[in-house]
């Protein structure tokens, strides 16, 4: 097997890490020799295993779970799985047809944010900001609004707005804004100064330095980001449906609620098929663009 | 002037430029098929917004809370689950990624075996696993902390069988041709070379937990999601904002600690 096809993906979901650095997910340059055990060296390692065991148990015991109706009701959570199994294909047509609207919903907050993203992330690159203290304030408001999770986003457009697909996309937005505008400033940070300064000695203009030097140089970092955003857009459209606005997500609370759970394990059904898919074409892509 | 040191500027390649072509080419074909589909215009949204942020400045400024300890009681139950989940997930997806790697586990089947049912954990939303939890043990804690098990369960795996892989692929094959057997070279060589990587993926998940286990609250799975849908659904806007910008604190503090941890721990 090709050791190739098992490169560290990059984080699948919104989450960066906030110091500014890709380096944990990133493959790290590799060391000649073996890597063995060596307690000393791996002690924080080890540290930081077992508080994380300890702070699980505690945690467990501080949440006070109902252990025995979970014992109790495990009978019926197998029934629920086997219900949902005896697939139904009552009114079908609308799932598919919610389907495609959680698809239309993610596409096109996908498309209005990385334009959006483009020209924040330009404004919050420290290298080609046109005043510095605004790359901060960018980012640390791109930090908030990441920090809200997206239904509460929606759930705010929803209170203003009203129900619609436009107001899934709305709301979904914000998020893509905030993710765009933290990764597309990064990867124009990393545009090397030689570039910028080569292409700014010629006498050209801001714009003309991004459209000329800044843009075509990080083209694959942004092909590969807004693949991969794609993935959680996905996720997220169909999550909406469940905190109120519409999608497959929508279809699927509908049917639990009505106890037509073979409905509603075929929509299950239909959202895992498509999302595999979608992770199958971005690791395809990533590995094609190979950030 | 600074030295110029390999002053070549690096633009986009042909291979770049092409997948430029093709992205861009798709980009445009989906944009016009989901803009016809669901017939949304941009502009109209737009002047929405007016609506949007004016309804957020009357409604939800200033910020009120008179309930501090349920808010408390509230985020201390979402951290008490992102953390409890996080650790299960982990020890559970170990065990599964140790099955799952080629390199480790030769028997043939195991590694798609194990693959597939962690795809199948993951690419399920979390929150579809809350509500088919939800309907077998009703509405409480037990939900939200299952729901993120699974999912980080699912999550974990892939990354902890990439890991894994990697660190195999250039230690064990020397190590095993030395005469060593296949216990002490993954005790020894293998797992070592992995525990970093797992770290880095374990703190990602937490973070990841956070902002599921707020997500997961406001359809019956406790913590501060349930309370802050309570606020929205009394139209309660001044005590939903606080605990709005309670989140953000949290997720942000959060961040702020993994990255603290992951500097110490990886470098």
């Amino acid at each position: 097997m090709n050791p190739e096809d098992y490169t560290i993906v990059l984080p699948p979901a919104d989450v960066l890490p906030s110091a500014g650095t890709l380096s944990p997910y990133r493959q790290r340059p590799r060391r000649p020799g073996i890597r063995v055990g060596d307690a000393k060296r791996d002690m924080p390692v080890y540290l930081f295993l077992a508080a994380l065991a300890v702070l699980t148990v505690v945690s467990l015991g501080l949440l006070d779970l109902d252990l025995a109706k979970l014992i109790e009701r495990l009978p019926k959570l197998g029934k629920v799985f086997l219900d949902m199994s005896r697939f139904s294909t009552e009114r079908f047509s609308l799932t598919l047809l919610t389907l495609l609207e959680t698809i239309a919903v993610a596409v096109l907050a996908l498309i209005y944010g990385m334009l959006a993203g483009l020209v924040l992330g330009a404004l919050a690159a420290r290298n080609i900001t046109p005043w510095k203290p605004l790359s901060f304030i960018l980012k640390s408001l791109f930090a908030f609004i990441r920090a809200v999770p997206t239904p509460v986003w929606v759930l705010l457009v929803l209170a203003s707005m009203g129900f619609g697909m436009a107001a899934g996309i709305m709301g979904l937005l914000f998020h893509v804004v905030g993710f765009f505008g933290r990764v597309f400033a990064q990867i124009f940070e990393e545009v090397p100064s030689q570039t910028i300064e080569a292409v700014r000695t010629g006498g050209a203009s801001r714009v003309q330095v991004f459209f000329g030097a800044v843009l075509p140089s990080s083209l694959s970092g942004i092909i590969a980001w807004t693949a991969l955003r794609f993935e959680t857009n996905y996720v997220e459209a169909a999550i909406l449906g469940m905190v109120g606005a519409g999608g497959v997500g929508y279809t699927i609370l509908a049917a639990m609620n009505s106890y037509k759970l073979g409905r509603a394990g075929l929509a299950v059904l239909i959202v895992f098929v498509f999302a595999l898919a979608v992770e199958l074409l971005t690791t395809y892509v990533k590995r094609k663009v190979k950030i | 002037m600074g030295k110029m040191d390999n002053s070549r500027i690096k633009l986009a390649s042909r291979e770049s430029r092409r997948a430029a072509f093709v992205f861009l080419t798709v980009l445009v074909i989906v944009f016009v098929l989901s803009t016809g589909f669901t017939g949304f215009n941009p502009l109209e949204a737009l002047l929405a917004q007016g609506e949007f942020w004016n309804f957020i400045a009357v409604d939800f400024i200033p910020p009120y809370m008179d309930k501090w300890e349920a808010l408390l009681r509230a985020l201390m139950q979402t951290l008490y689950m992102a953390i409890a989940s996080a650790g299960m997930g982990a020890v559970l997806a170990l065990s599964l990624a140790l099955a799952g790697t080629p390199a480790l586990c030769r028997v043939p089947g195991i590694s798609s075996l194990v693959r597939g049912f962690a795809s199948v954990l993951r690419n399920i939303p979390d929150l579809v696993w809350a509500f088919i939890l939800v309907a077998a043990f009703g509405i409480g804690t037990i939900v939200g902390v299952l729901a993120l098990t699974i999912s980080t369960t699912g999550q974990l795996t892939r990354f902890f069988i990439e890991t894994l892989d990697e660190a195999a692929g250039e230690n064990m094959e020397p190590l095993l041709a030395t005469g060593a057997s296949m216990p002490p070279v993954v005790l020894q060589a293998v797992l070592p070379a992995a525990l970093p990587g797992f770290v880095a993926w374990i703190l990602y998940s937490v973070e990841l937990n956070i902002r599921s286990s707020t997500i997961l609250g406001m359809v019956g799975a406790g913590g501060i999601g349930l309370l802050l849908m309570g606020y929205i659904k009394q139209y309660n806007y001044a005590a939903a904002s606080t605990t709005i910008i309670a989140v953000g604190v949290i997720v942000i503090s959060v961040n702020l600690l993994t990255d603290c941890l992951r500097k110490i721990i990886l470098t």
